[in-house]
């Protein structure tokens, strides 16, 4: 906020702490029926330019009391279910891995959640000034959303924005809310900060996730967005909820989450 | 009541039995006239039937004069002038003794002699001795002497000394005015009347900012002269960044400082754009308490930082004020009854928008900045006995966000106080102040609109005495009651067409009260400084608090019971006693060796996780889960002055304990947050490091150099190892120099050079995505720096002409102040950031981010008339 007009930023190569190449888990099972997806890969060196993955894993996701799926390795660290299926709202999922090397990886067992409806999407606009054509103004549209939370119970949420079928990633990727201000009640959603154009396809998909897996992105989302000036948070480690069970002293990176999606679309007119 | 009667008795018995020998000292002398020996002159006397009482072996054998008709009194009288005996009454004797001087008691005020204003720290002094005296808080002072003639020298930073004869025959009282400095052009010899406060003072390790107009307060960014920018030259006192709002003093959290303005608390000393609140044209004095704690004080476990607001002019009306590209000031002061009372208001107004979105955005979501400061005193002196102030500030800044989100935040201040000379060697101040810090943050956004404010507000009272029985012995006491009301957060819909819920987190009570006793004494070439505070905090209801497992941390899961406390219910005490011990060893007339130590008890702590306070972090009382940080701190200093005390020097090593710091989990959700409790950790930290400071006080040329090495660090245990991880705000080395030269009686030029080791950094060993987000991974906590900060300031002081052309002078003053900041536009390294390249998607990127890139020119005008 401090007189940024006279800041300036470069791109900087300094020395690194050694790099520990730990397995990273990311996965989100949802209550949509699909090829479900996890993803492994391995962190590495923070300058480094590769971004290495984990092909050779024997990956199964396990409903408690009940079946288990299996997931094959399709490309790019992916994994996905041999065949479609959802997760059941209210019934308890873990992840499982074998590695090459016989470690056993496990997560702790995730409830998928109960269904939030999208109770309105609509386009709202305002005008400003257009920066490519000095002196004209344009309109910016932008969606309003209201979803009615459930009383009584602590809900967690996600939003997802997509225009045109990509999902916007700014300003922000990860979009969290929770009902703290809104139990019981309509939850009213401007999102401003994201630009649609006329005749744009306008979706949005709201994501009933567990406070696990909220936490969890919320501690992302402020190591990967604001690490910089004196008003940000200090550095440090995202703790998720996978561990290694043959060696538990090892440091697993990333998340295995469950989420209920609703969405909703419309054409910007 | 009984006792009440007893004691007025015994004080009727001993008027009688008083009254008795007082009126043998009016009965007559029979003896013819003559010279005779003094005992046996004595013995004759008491036969006669007047009650005499001396041992013949403790007095002279002098010769006396004795005259026919004369009065007991007269004879005594005559032979105490002459300096053969002395005497007193006591009890119904007249006790006769070895010849000693009495001692009578002058007290009095030192003021300017333009303003009348009353001037904090000018020193007293008895030409000759080591006797000595400075002017306390208030502007008074009190000191102790033998009867007869002596030579006063008056002398404060910024103002001509002078000398004054008094011959004291009583209990005296006087009014000194000081007149302050003009420039000097020539290096004026300064003879052993120049101030040597610096040596010996028993209170060490104090930062002053003296913000006359003949001072080196120097200017800062933009031409702007700022308080807490100009105490970052001193040793021992840091700030994170440049744009960072709170300050650390050696080593300690920038919530661990007392911030006083006129004796109320300041919860937020920063504006936005890191401007601190106090405009410096209403401040008479800023002093900053870094290691030994005066009882008086207490309350943070750092330091205390003592503003004072002007009193105004009580001689003649004045305006004065300033326009630069940050703020306009204007102040009007004057008396109310000439020389008797006064008042002093001033307005300052930000002009720039310090953001860059104002500029580099046409959206009409850009960010809009403003803050304002008002500030207020009036002050009475009806009677040499008696000062009566009422001074007040009222700070208000107002960002808004987007389309109509508003936040307003700001400290308000009201106090009382009157100070009572209650005889001519017990001085008194009464105090009472209100203070408030609040913010309020508006969204209209529809249909989400809502409302939320946090507020503190503290009632206090507070008394002070100060006791002289001797020019170097002095006994200062005093309680003080403070009672602290926190709405951590309200949270409301904005009008009925809003459905966000109402949120409203329960109300925190607190009465935070103190005791001190200290005691300064002089035995030898020893000064001594002691005495203890006795704190007490008590937190009362209502509340609900929730009971946790006793072998589990608190969170959700773990609560096994919730209590409910009533209205005024008391939930949880604590406190503290509180030592305080300075020694002043001097150890010849130009340098001591100091020792002191320090406890002192927080019950106040700032909520907040990020590297660098935001206004709307919330303060929390201590409670039931969070006790209160205790510090102590031990500190030895070798001061030095040279030359007829031109230059004076000190070199000082402190070492501090940090018990119960309360910090935060990593990416705790501190807003509207109920049960802090579940996010709060409690560590143990430690500071220490070396200050040297050399500075140059009079002549063209005046400034100093400070340097500090110094570690501040947390301690964790894991896995019964311990380990120390330096904080966020350590800088191993911070160097600064300050010079002003005056050219002419109209130009002066000044720079500043800072130097410091980079802050600590935490870099990521490792990189991986996780849906797309690169992801940085740390292992160790603060194990690199950034790379070394330095600057170079400089300014040119540019005054209008004195005198007109027909060479009368001018009734108005004005100056320009041009001012260059990073002269050679170096781009000091505020943090990295590390993000994914835009160019090689995936490869990780660490980019340096400056706040200020270039050279900052700035410019103000200043008016005085």
């Amino acid at each position: 906020m401090t007189l940024f007009i006279l800041s300036c930023e470069q791109v900087v190569v300094i020395p690194l702490p050694s790099e520990q190449g730990l397995l990273v888990v990311e996965g989100w099972l949802t209550n949509e029926v699909e090829r479900q997806y996890v993803r492994l890969s391995q962190s590495n060196s923070f300058s480094g330019t590769i971004n290495p993955i984990i092909t050779d894993a024997t990956v199964l996701v396990q409903l408690r009391n009940g079946p288990s799926q299996t997931y094959s390795y399709i490309s790019n660290g992916n994994y996905l279910s041999d065949t479609p299926y959802s997760g059941i709202e209210g019934e308890e999922y873990r992840l499982s891995i074998v590695l090459r090397n016989g470690d056993l990886i496990r997560s702790t067992w995730t409830t998928i959640e109960a269904n939030t409806e999208i109770v309105l999407l609509s386009v709202d606009s305002f005008e400003e000034n257009d920066p490519d054509n000095p002196g004209q103004t344009k309109t910016v549209f932008f969606p309003r959303i209201t979803a009615r939370d459930s009383a009584n119970y602590e809900n967690y949420y996600r939003w997802m924005l997509f225009k045109n079928g990509s999902q916007l990633t700014e300003p922000e990727s990860i979009i969290l809310q929770n009902d703290r201000f809104f139990d019981g009640n309509f939850i009213p959603n401007l999102f401003d900060a994201y630009e649609y154009d006329i005749n744009d396809n306008m979706k949005v998909e709201l994501h009933s996730i567990t406070r696990e897996a909220f936490d969890y992105l919320s501690l992302l989302k402020s190591q990967t967005s604001t690490l910089s000036a004196a008003a940000s948070t200090t550095p440090a480690i995202v703790p998720g909820n996978i561990s290694n069970i043959s060696k538990p002293e090892e440091t697993i990176l990333g998340f295995f989450g469950t989420r209920s999606i609703s969405a909703d679309s419309l054409i910007v007119r | 009541m009984n006792s009440l009667r007893s004691i007025l008795f015994i004080g009727l018995v001993f008027s009688f039995i008083n009254g008795i020998a007082q009126s043998a000292l009016d009965s007559l002398i029979t003896i013819e006239s003559g010279s005779y020996s003094l005992k046996p002159t004595l013995q004759i006397i008491k036969n006669a039937g007047v009650p005499l009482a001396f041992s013949t072996n403790k007095l002279p054998d002098a010769e006396v004069s004795v005259r026919k008709g004369e009065t007991v009194l007269d004879f005594l009288e005559r032979q105490h002038q002459n300096g053969i005996v002395s005497y007193s009454v006591e009890n119904s004797q007249i006790l006769v003794k070895r010849y000693r001087p009495r001692k009578f008691t002058i007290n009095g005020r030192v003021g300017d002699s333009g303003s009348n204003e009353h001037l904090i720290g000018a020193n007293i002094q008895v030409r000759g001795t080591s006797l000595g005296a400075t002017t306390n808080g208030y502007g008074y002072f009190s000191i102790t002497l033998d009867e007869g003639e002596h030579d006063i020298i008056i002398s404060h930073i910024g103002y001509k000394s002078f000398s004054s004869k008094v011959d004291l025959k009583g209990n005296t009282y006087v009014s000194y005015s000081v007149n302050p400095n003009v420039v000097q052009l020539e290096e004026v010899e300064i003879s052993s009347i120049a101030n040597d406060i610096n040596v010996v003072s028993n209170i060490p390790s104090v930062s002053r900012l003296n913000i006359s107009e003949n001072s080196i307060l120097t200017p800062y960014l933009l031409g702007e002269v700022d308080v807490i920018q100009n105490s970052l030259l001193q040793p021992g006192i840091k700030a994170i960044g440049e744009d960072a709002g709170g300050i650390h003093i050696r080593g300690g959290r920038v919530d661990q400082n007392l911030i006083l303005l006129d004796e109320a608390l300041i919860y937020n000393p920063v504006h936005v754009g890191q401007v601190s609140v106090f405009n410096p044209e209403a401040i008479n004095d800023v002093k900053i308490f870094k290691g030994f704690i005066p009882p008086a004080y207490g309350g943070r476990a750092s330091s205390v930082i003592e503003v004072r607001q002007r009193e105004g002019n009580k001689n003649e009306h004045n305006f004065s004020g300033g326009i630069g590209i940050l703020s306009a000031r204007l102040l009007a002061e004057g008396p109310i009854k000439k020389g008797k009372s006064s008042f002093l208001t001033s307005v300052r107004q930000s002009l720039f928008n310090p953001s860059i979105e104002s500029f580099a955005s046409t959206s009409v979501r850009r960010e809009r900045i403003s803050f304002r400061d008002i500030n207020i005193k009036i002050n009475s002196n009806p009677n040499e006995r008696n000062t009566y102030y009422l001074s007040g500030y009222f700070g208000n800044d107002r960002n808004t966000v987007g389309f109509n989100s508003i936040r307003n935040w700001g400290n308000s201040t009201l106090t009382f106080r009157w100070n009572h000379l209650i005889n001519p060697k017990l001085f008194s101040n009464f105090s009472s102040f209100i203070s408030e810090y609040s913010y309020k943050v508006e969204s209209e956004e529809e249909p989400g609109a809502f409302v939320s404010t946090s507020r503190i507000v503290d009632y206090g009272i507070k008394s002070d005495f100060t006791y002289s029985f001797k020019p170097t012995n002095e006994l200062n006491f005093g309680f003080s009651s403070i009672f602290h009301r926190l709405r951590p957060g309200d949270r409301e819909p904005f009008d009925i067409d809003a459905n966000t819920n109402t949120i409203k987190l329960d109300t925190e009570h607190g009465l935070e009260s103190a005791i001190y006793l200290s005691q300064q004494t002089e035995v030898g070439s020893f000064l001594f400084n002691y005495g203890f505070r006795y704190s007490t905090f008590h937190n009362f209801g209502p509340e609900q608090i929730f009971v946790y497992s006793p072998d589990a941390l608190p969170s959700d899961t773990t609560v096994i019971d919730t209590v409910n406390f009533s209205d005024g219910q008391l939930i949880k005490f604590y406190d503290n006693f509180e030592p305080r011990l300075a020694v002043n060893w001097r150890l010849n007339e130009t340098s001591s060796l100091k020792l002191a130590y320090s406890k002192t008890a927080q019950y106040l702590h700032l909520i907040s996780n990020t590297r660098s306070p935001a206004p709307t972090d919330i303060w929390k009382l201590s409670d039931t889960f969070i006790p209160p940080t205790v510090s102590e701190q031990y500190s030895i200093g070798f001061y030095k002055n040279f030359k007829q005390n031109m230059w004076e020097s000190s070199l000082e090593f402190y070492y501090k304990d940090i018990i119960r710091n309360i910090a935060y989990k990593n990416g705790a959700d501190l807003v509207f947050n109920e049960n802090l409790e579940r996010e709060v950790l409690i560590n143990e930290g430690r500071a220490y490091g070396l200050e040297f400071f050399l500075k140059k006080k009079y002549g063209k040329l005046t400034g100093w150099l400070s340097y500090t090495l110094s570690r501040s660090e947390t301690r964790f245990d894991e896995n019964d190892e311990v380990t120390y991880i330096v904080n966020d705000f350590d800088k191993t080395h911070d160097f600064s120099t300050t010079w002003a030269l005056t050219l002419s009686d109209r130009v002066s030029i000044s720079s500043n050079f800072v130097f410091a080791t980079g802050i600590p950094v935490t870099l990521p060993s490792d990189k991986y995505t996780f849906e797309n987000n690169l992801v940085p991974h740390f292992i160790e906590r603060n194990q690199s720096r950034l790379p070394d900060y330095h600057r170079l300031d400089l300014s040119l002081k540019w005054k209008a002409k004195k005198y007109k052309k027909d060479g009368s002078k001018r009734k108005n003053e004005d100056f320009w102040v041009l001012t260059l900041y990073n002269v050679y536009s170096r781009q000091n390294v505020n943090s990295y950031f590390f993000r994914e390249s835009s160019i090689i998607p995936s490869l990780g990127e660490i980019v340096q981010y400056s706040i200020f890139g270039t050279i900052v020119p700035g410019i103000t005008y200043s008016f005085k008339f």
